[in-house]
């Protein structure tokens, strides 16, 4: 008779003295488990709701200013550097990481229009003010309250609106009545771009193509212009004002407009009859835009007292930032590691947020690492079921935003069904007559 | 026109022309990298060695090895389909499987112990297993398996009703007279022992043998491993069985008067009981693999039960008298019943399809399957245990033991070649070799657990529970998308479109007699247009009535309904 019968050692499963680990022992052989569908489900849904438990994206207040913060720049090659102007011509020099403000300078009499930051060393800055004044300041090595007065400053002949530094380079823009050209330390520009009676309100330098700008102007039309040529190379006229404008770092061939209708639009430089994404979420005009570094995603500042952050392709906002006390947001800003957002408001502060609502700050174990990857996964793989997306959708927002939403929708619903009625009436069926709201918001003008 | 020019430069000073990188082809790119050696160079056969043939991959596996788990890959001849497509098709199957061969005999290759069998000599003829006596067995294995085969005489107290902890390690007795006593059957280690002074029915260790839940004379109880008695479930009122569902830390208990309660034993709140209207639920069993209960009723029926549906999911009638014992084996694939006429019947519970019948002698009651698929049957004192029930090739019984008591519960230990056996006049534990797998995967379930991963893994048991509401027949159902709902709204949609209210056209006849002035003719025209329209809305909200359910709003003023989180597949 042959006979056997499971007998383990207990050695080859028990660890020998307690200082040692637990012993494992697999069998790669068994088979799957018939639950690890549902218990997958039940971690994506455990995971969607701790992202929304520590969902809590304030950092820190920068406060100083005396008067609303009319703009916020970046410094290019120093991340945790940031400048701010507030309306009552001050501008202010921030150290991110110690929250604290490490120069002021009494830079205009009224608003600080515009600041921009030198591309190619990083070592000077150019402010233009409602004075009609451009200054140009140096900027020291280590920064400690150093900086008093400009190393230059130029009286214009009208008031410059705006001034972006072109790319990898000293030289600058800035715009107003025309589009002017500088060189540093030039009394003159170099070269100005006529371009009608209207005022230009804002202009921003490609960050990548060296030459190319784009810009808006107060009969609400959008431009492109190279700097090497005498004319403007493209303009399409929008229904309401653009406020703002920032390119794609990555893309450079897009930019996004923040404009007065409550939207964003995304355009294609090379196509520009219409925007080729819309962006949508506000309830009131958007004032401020700003991509991040990676270009996947940017921030936007709205009158109506919030910021939303918004994937550079998706129509809708993936979060909403707020508190109570902050007012109609001016400036955004999009920190250098793209980490952080940063806030500028009317009632004088400068706010930092995450990036991510429920990213854990500071170094992360290696458990930590995995176990946040894991569930980022999970949340990725399982967001088209209805409770997780419910979950990962749902914001709470202040009670003006929520029934002006709801107004809003009324609204747009109302004048979908009259267009409808209208086309009807105009004996065009519905397929003629759809327009989509990117095309919507276009005059229709297209020059180029 | 411009010249033409070779586009590719492949030395090291590649410069882009001055007049800009030509648009190069998909082809030249695709060519340039191969000779770069980006880009993968498709499988060249190999011809150099005269045979045509590829030389095999080392694996480290040898022939045998592999022929253990081939299923007849080999057979398979791609170039006997007619298309192209399928050939290929074919080819790719045909390697899958191969690869399956492969991996699974490499796992294989790790295990570390080997599964226990009973038979003869080379030299001798073919022996009968079942007259092989427990003593006998018990002299030829070693020393540490033999201490695995041992009896608890407790004739005052019995019948005894039997449970096993899932990594197998400890046991649980309840007696009919109130007897009940935790043991860490292996080192016959005694946890508790004590007299509950009340009829027990029956037995069940909770996710850690630490929780013992209790059927008692009138209400549920729970134990801890020391005997404190921690709760009273007084909502499971009566109860003949107890099942525990792991994963959704759910106590099921079947009662007499027909009622099956579930209660959340994590947050100890009762999910739902209900009446089945089918009699005493004493024969009940739940499908490891996706939690349903089973149970048998007097009618000969299976049923099957959700926590979710106060209707059986599945009825099945499975024996043409009552059913006396119900098992299912841990894939959810085999079903083991058997009924009063003598039968025990294998279904592939899948399907609800009986795959075989075998006749058994009289008194036939309880049933378990154990890993390895061995069926072990209760019959009167005896207990018969089968192998290769399942795929009908099973003709005498395996090993029969004689327990001296009318045998009321049987439970075939998990990773052991152990059948525990509750009988009237104790316990007995009884050696059935091959039964059990002999290999375990700890990071599932732990025989040699310590207390600190016990702790952890009850925590991490209590993260990942499973909501009631996912029971289903199949636990993937989450997984997928409701194809027929979304034709089936669809059509639905389309069905209004046609019901447009359509535009009315009538023109009163001109009657040359009637003096009626212009308006009233127009006032006429229109209560004779209006009263068709009326008509024709009248009908076109019915229809939508019936698609989208009445008027959404006034329906969710009604009853706020809750959503279910499977709804969504529901047709």
């Amino acid at each position: 008779m042959k006979i056997k019968v499971i007998s383990r050692n207990p050695n080859t499963y028990q660890r020998e003295t307690v200082d040692q680990r637990n012993k494992i022992v697999r069998n790669f052989n068994t088979p799957a488990d018939p639950f690890r569908a549902q218990t997958e489900y039940t971690r994506a849904l455990n995971a969607t709701k701790l992202e929304r438990v520590f969902a809590k994206p304030f950092v820190a207040s920068l406060d100083g200013h005396v008067d609303g913060v009319q703009v916020l720049a970046k410094h290019p090659s120093r991340p945790s550097t940031i400048l701010s102007g507030s309306r009552d011509g001050q501008v202010k020099l921030w150290n991110l990481p110690s929250r604290s403000c490490i120069a002021t300078l009494d830079a205009h009499r009224g608003l600080v229009n515009d600041i921009s930051v030198d591309n190619s060393d990083g070592n000077s800055f150019v402010t233009v003010g409602q004075d009609s004044q451009l200054k140009y300041w140096k900027i020291p090595s280590t920064i400690d309250n150093n900086i008093t007065t400009p190393a230059h400053s130029i009286a214009l002949e009208g008031i410059a609106y705006g001034v972006s530094h072109l790319s990898y380079s000293s030289d600058f823009v800035t715009c107003g009545e025309d589009i002017s050209v500088w060189k540093a330390f030039r009394e003159t520009p170099l070269r100005s771009y006529n371009l009608g009676t209207d005022t230009i309100h804002t202009c921003r330098a490609n960050p990548v193509e060296e030459n190319v700008i784009v810009g808006a102007k107060s009969d609400r039309s959008i431009f492109v212009l190279d700097t090497r040529q005498d004319v403007p190379l493209k303009k399409v006229t929008m229904k309401l004002r653009p406020n703002k404008i920032s390119w794609n770092p990555i893309e450079a061939y897009s930019f996004t407009v923040a404009s007065e209708d409550y939207s964003l639009y995304t355009f294609d430089m090379r196509f520009m009859e219409h925007p080729i994404q819309s962006h949508q979420g506000f309830t009131s005009a958007v004032l401020d835009v700003d991509y991040s570094p990676t270009g996947q995603e940017f921030v936007a500042a709205g009158y109506d007292r919030s910021i939303r952050l918004f994937k550079s392709r998706e129509m809708t906002s993936r979060d909403i930032y707020y508190t109570k006390r902050m007012q109609s947001v001016l400036s955004v800003l999009w920190s250098a590691d793209s980490k952080f957002v940063m806030s500028g408001s009317n009632e004088m502060n400068i706010r930092v947020w995450k990036a991510n609502a429920a990213e854990k700050l500071g170094p992360l174990t290696k458990r930590e690492k995995q176990a946040f990857a894991y569930n980022s996964k999970l949340r990725e793989t399982y967001k088209n079921h209805p409770e997780v997306r419910r979950i990962a959708n749902h914001r709470n927002v202040p009670k003006h935003i929520f029934s002006a939403a709801r107004e809003h929708r009324v609204i747009r619903d109302a004048r979908t069904r009259r267009d409808l009625r209208r086309a009807k009436a105009a004996g065009l069926n519905e397929e003629e007559s759809y327009l989509p709201a990117t095309q919507k918001s276009m005059l229709g003008d297209a020059e180029s | 026109m411009a010249p033409k020019t070779e586009k590719i430069n492949l030395s090291a000073t590649d410069v882009t022309p001055a007049s800009g990188a030509e648009k190069m082809s998909w082809k030249d790119y695709k060519k340039m990298k191969q000779k770069i050696g980006k880009f993968p160079k498709k499988k060249q056969e190999f011809k150099q060695n005269g045979k045509g043939k590829p030389e095999e991959k080392f694996t480290g596996l040898t022939k045998q090895q592999k022929l253990r788990h081939d299923t007849g890959a080999k057979t398979i001849d791609p170039s006997s389909m007619r298309s192209k497509l399928q050939q290929e098709k074919m080819k790719l199957t045909k390697e899958k499987f191969e690869k399956r061969i492969e991996l699974t005999a490499k796992a294989e290759k790790r295990l570390v112990e080997d599964t226990g069998f009973l038979g003869a000599d080379d030299g001798e003829d073919n022996m009968l297993t079942y007259s092989v006596r427990q003593k006998e067995i018990q002299q030829n294995v070693d020393l540490a398996a033999a201490t695995k085969h041992f009896e608890l005489k407790l004739p005052k107290f019995g019948p005894y009703h039997i449970d096993y902890t899932d990594n197998g390690r400890h046991l649980v007795i309840g007696g009919r007279k109130g007897h009940l006593a935790s043991i860490d059957w292996q080192t016959k280690h005694l946890h508790c022992e004590q007299n509950v002074m009340e009829k027990v029915s029956d037995v069940k260790f909770l996710h850690t043998e630490n929780f013992i839940a209790v059927a008692q004379k009138h209400y549920t109880y729970i134990y801890d491993n020391l005997g404190t008695e921690l709760h009273c479930l007084k909502n499971m009122y009566d109860v003949a069985r107890l099942e525990f569902l792991p994963h959704h830390f759910l106590l099921a208990g079947g009662s007499r008067n027909s009622f099956l309660t579930y209660v959340d034993v994590s947050v100890g709140k009762e999910v739902i009981s209900f009446a089945t209207k089918s009699g005493n639920l004493d024969v009940l069993c739940q499908n490891p693999a996706n939690a349903i209960i089973h149970t048998g009723h007097t009618n000969g029926t299976v049923q099957l039960w959700s926590p979710n549906s106060k209707e059986p999911l599945v009825k099945i009638l499975t024996h043409l008298s009552a059913v006396k014992g119900i098992a299912i084996d841990e894939q959810g694939t085999y079903m083991a019943t058997t009924g009063l006429d003598r039968k025990c019947r294998i279904w592939d519970v899948r399907m609800f399809r009986q795959l075989h019948s075998y006749s058994l002698p009289f008194g036939v009651a309880n049933v378990a399957i154990s890993q390895k698929l061995h069926v072990a049957c209760a019959v009167g004192n005896y207990v018969q245990v089968f192998q290769n029930m399942h795929n009908g090739s099973c003709i005498e019984p395996y090993l029969v033991h004689n327990c001296g008591g009318l045998v009321t519960d049987l439970k075939f230990v998990p990773w052991e070649d152990v059948l525990g056996i509750g009988h009237a006049s104790g316990f007995t534990s009884m050696l059935v070799p091959g039964a059990g797998d002999p290999n375990v995967d700890t990071l599932r379930s732990n025989p040699y657990e310590t207390k600190n991963q016990r702790k952890e893994r009850e925590i991490k048991q209590l993260l990942d529970k499973i909501q009631p509401e996912l029971i289903t027949l199949n636990p993937d159902d989450i997984n997928k998308v409701n194809e027929g709902l979304l034709e089936l709204e669809e059509e639905e949609r389309k069905k209004i479109l046609y019901i447009r209210p359509v535009k009315v056209e009538y023109t009163p006849r001109h009657k040359m007699r009637s003096k009626k002035s212009g308006w009233q003719m127009e006032a006429r025209k229109n209560m004779v247009k209006d009263k068709i329209r009326i008509e024709r809305n009248i009908e076109k909200h019915q229809v939508e009535n019936e698609v989208f359910g009445e008027n959404q709003e006034d329906q969710e003023k009604k009853e706020p309904k809750k959503k279910h989180i499977l709804d969504r597949l529901k047709l």
